[in-house]
């Protein structure tokens, strides 16, 4: 999972040496059937408003992207731009060009796309913003115009930009100092605003949620949420699919998209923008009762989707498809076991079980009588199932076992409490063999102190799923069961 | 709302106009309009029949938007009650522009509002709630984009948290598989118009037996 990390690194300047100035043809991006390949398998690519000035946006993007891509500077007012020939225009550049990614101040933008038409360039990613999203509609539909006459598929303008751990297109323009990357993995992520976009990938990479493809598509000039949903939805490297938006471009295409997808992999939506303000101005009651919030919640449900309310759920609830899909078709119900060290964690656990749609599982006798064994005499075996405060790696390992093997249960929550002396750090172990075994999920609850962080990641890094709270935790297996 | 909010830019069917036209594909309660001259007959004659009691008497107006509010609707359950408001609402006619008094007859069951609104992403859009007063009280209502299928209905119903008084309580087990036809009926309906902006069944009355309209707005694009 981690490879691609390194492998960008080693090939960061010694690829843009070998590549840059050479005439041989590159191979080029196939535009058959997966039209949006034409930007996330790009090679050739042209940076319009590349710049040689540190941390200008042009300047991140460049250095991003020479990492694993052969770029072509392009910027009329400089003659190099970090030891590299900079180009007056595209059409100065006698390769072909995949994708042209543009930077330039806005009124700048619509004669760069034209060049870029001139020079069958098929895809840009517009970078710039101070188009309708400031109310700008005349340079908007000029845009608009040079985009049609080329026939020139366009992801943005105003956007944060694209990301493929696959292909190593980073084509974000936050510097990757400031911005971790997230590692190869599963999800995708299409995010209509860019700056809860940039937030998310960097919670992703801090919790080591791997992802696919990253698009933050802005305006959506012209290619809008169905193009991109449509096209994850084909992608082999995806396999769940988050969605950030606000608002929706063509609601009944989605519909038709959404459903197509959801029937192969999960659709997890967060709707910004829920205000129940409706329309006041109506005369008929369904008219004010029908705001965004509802209609769009409704829709959501019809299309299979899964719509989470906040910023967290969108990436704990991706990772449990992500990590258990294998699980999803096993599963027959929703009944939980509780396994704790601490029974106020086991009493939160149940109670917020009780809240949700979720049940409490009830231990098969044959279970309890191989709990008991273990068990001191007077502990109480149920659900909760409280291993108590002198819990050892063994006593973890052995009702773990037990309730893995129990039919009644369909998925455990594991709460681990670090701090009962009797365990260490073996127990990483015991669950990730455990969850090997892929029998039932298990999704583990332990505090975030800095004495258990480094514990929590090494269960990250073997893949278990794990939260800091339990009613996180029941909310995330709420829609992943449902 | 008053007659100053019914703006000119779409046009407005309020109950008689719109049942008149709901009459044609669905199940609306029984009515009979009386003009103000054919009231002015039956209160001078004292002669009303055709109706089981109770009856309900509304005072049919395009410029009346909530006939509660404005006392402009009463059910009757005796003959002398009927010929009391009867003689009551006749005095109303003119201040109303009203085109007469509407009776109905009287449904018992649950109150269910059906919406449909041509939403700016969606296009239509389908509603299913509770109705009469709960529609602004709880706000129980899901929605759905047309057009609708069968199991979009099922779990529509299932998103309304009072959805144990549609299905009905106490051993009562209402005519939802009538509810759902209609649901799906106005479904096809909004295919069919794209001009229908809003429509509000509002209450429909769902019992054991009868799943039945009993008034209902409708705005058209012009």
């Amino acid at each position: 999972m981690k490879k691609q990390k390194n492998a960008r690194k080693s090939k960061t300047f010694s690829t843009y040496q070998k590549t840059s100035f050479s005439t041989e043809v590159k191979k080029t991006a196939k535009l058959s059937k997966q039209g949006l390949d034409i930007f996330f398998k790009a090679e050739n690519i042209a940076l319009i408003g590349a710049s040689h000035e540190l941390n200008k946006i042009g300047n991140v993007l460049f250095k991003n992207l020479i990492g694993s891509k052969t770029v072509f500077p392009v910027n009329p007012n400089v003659e190099v731009i970090m030891n590299r020939h900079s180009f007056k225009s595209v059409l100065e550049i006698e390769e072909k060009i995949d994708l042209a990614i543009i930077a330039v101040k806005a009124e700048f933008v619509p004669d760069v796309v034209e060049q870029c038409g001139k020079k069958k360039i098929k895809a840009v990613l517009i970078i710039s913003s101070g188009f309708s999203e400031t109310g700008n509609e005349k340079l908007n539909n000029k845009l608009k115009n040079v985009l049609d006459k080329y026939n020139i598929k366009c992801i943005g303008p105003n956007c944060l930009g694209i990301y493929d751990s696959y292909s190593e297109l980073d084509a974000i323009f936050l510097t990757q100092q400031r911005l971790k990357r997230p590692e190869q993995g599963k999800i995708a992520f299409l995010s209509q605003s860019g700056a809860l976009g940039g937030a998310l990938l960097g919670n992703m990479a801090d919790k080591k949620i791997g992802i696919s493809k990253f698009i933050s598509y802005g305006n959506a000039i012209n290619l809008n949420e169905c193009d991109f949903l449509e096209y994850l939805g084909n992608d082999a490297e995806t396999k769940v699919i988050c969605f950030y938006v606000e608002q929706i471009k063509d609601g009944k295409r989605f519909i038709e998209v959404a459903k197509k997808i959801s029937k192969e992999k999960p659709l997890i939506i967060l709707k910004g923008g829920m205000t129940e303000q409706g329309n006041k101005a109506t005369l008929s009651h369904t008219g004010s009762l029908a705001g965004d919030a509802r209609v769009y919640s409704g829709v959501f449900k019809q299309v299979n989707a899964i719509q989470v309310e906040n910023m967290e759920d969108l990436f704990s609830v991706a990772s449990l498809f992500d990590k258990f899909s294998d699980f999803k078709e096993k599963i027959k119900g929703k009944r939980i076991q509780v396994i704790t060290n601490g029974g106020g964690y086991g009493i939160v656990c149940s109670d917020n079980i009780a809240k949700s749609n979720l049940e409490l599982s009830e231990l098969a006798p044959t279970t309890k009588t191989k709990i008991k064994k273990f068990m001191p005499a007077f502990a109480n075996i149920g659900n909760p199932l409280d291993l108590m405060g002198d819990v050892t790696n063994e006593r973890y390992k052995l009702a773990l076992e037990a309730c893995l093997d129990d039919t009644n249960i369909d998925l455990i929550l594991l709460v681990v409490l670090y701090q009962t002396p009797l365990i260490n750090g073996d127990i990483v172990e015991i669950i990730s063999q455990a969850q090997k075994l892929r029998k039932k999920p298990i999704i583990v609850v332990m505090n975030n102190n800095k004495y258990e962080e480094s514990i929590q990641e090494s269960l990250e890094e073997k893949e278990v799923a794990c939260f800091e709270f339990p009613e996180d935790a029941i909310r995330a297996i709420e829609k992943f069961l449902k | 709302m008053g007659s100053k909010e019914v703006k000119l830019e779409n046009l407005v069917l309020t109950e008689f106009k719109a049942k008149e036209l709901l009459k044609k594909g669905f199940s609306v309660v029984k009515d009979v309009l009386f003009d103000e001259k054919q009231v002015k007959k039956i209160l001078s004659d004292k002669n009303f029949s055709g109706f089981n009691f109770p009856v309900v008497l509304k005072i049919s107006s395009d410029f009346i938007v909530h006939k509660t509010e404005v006392g402009a609707i009463k059910i009757a359950y005796t003959q002398e009650d009927f010929f009391k408001t009867l003689e009551e609402f006749s005095k109303k006619i003119t201040k109303f522009k009203a085109r007469g008094i509407l009776v109905e007859e009287f449904v018992k069951g649950q109150e269910i509002i059906i919406g449909l609104k041509k939403d700016k992403t969606f296009g239509h859009v389908i509603g299913l709630g509770l109705g009469g007063i709960f529609v602004e009280t709880i706000k129980d209502i899901s929605f759905r984009a047309c057009p609708l299928e069968s199991v979009d209905f099922d779990s529509m119903l299932n998103d309304l948290k009072m959805k144990d008084l549609i299905l009905g309580i106490r051993g009562k087990k209402n005519n939802v598989a009538e509810l759902k036809k209609t649901v799906l009926e106005i479904s096809k309906l909004a295919l069919k118009n794209s001009k229908l902006l809003e429509l509000d069944i509002n209450p429909l009355i769902l019992n054991e037996k009868d799943c039945k309209i009993v008034d209902a707005r409708i705005v058209m694009e012009k």
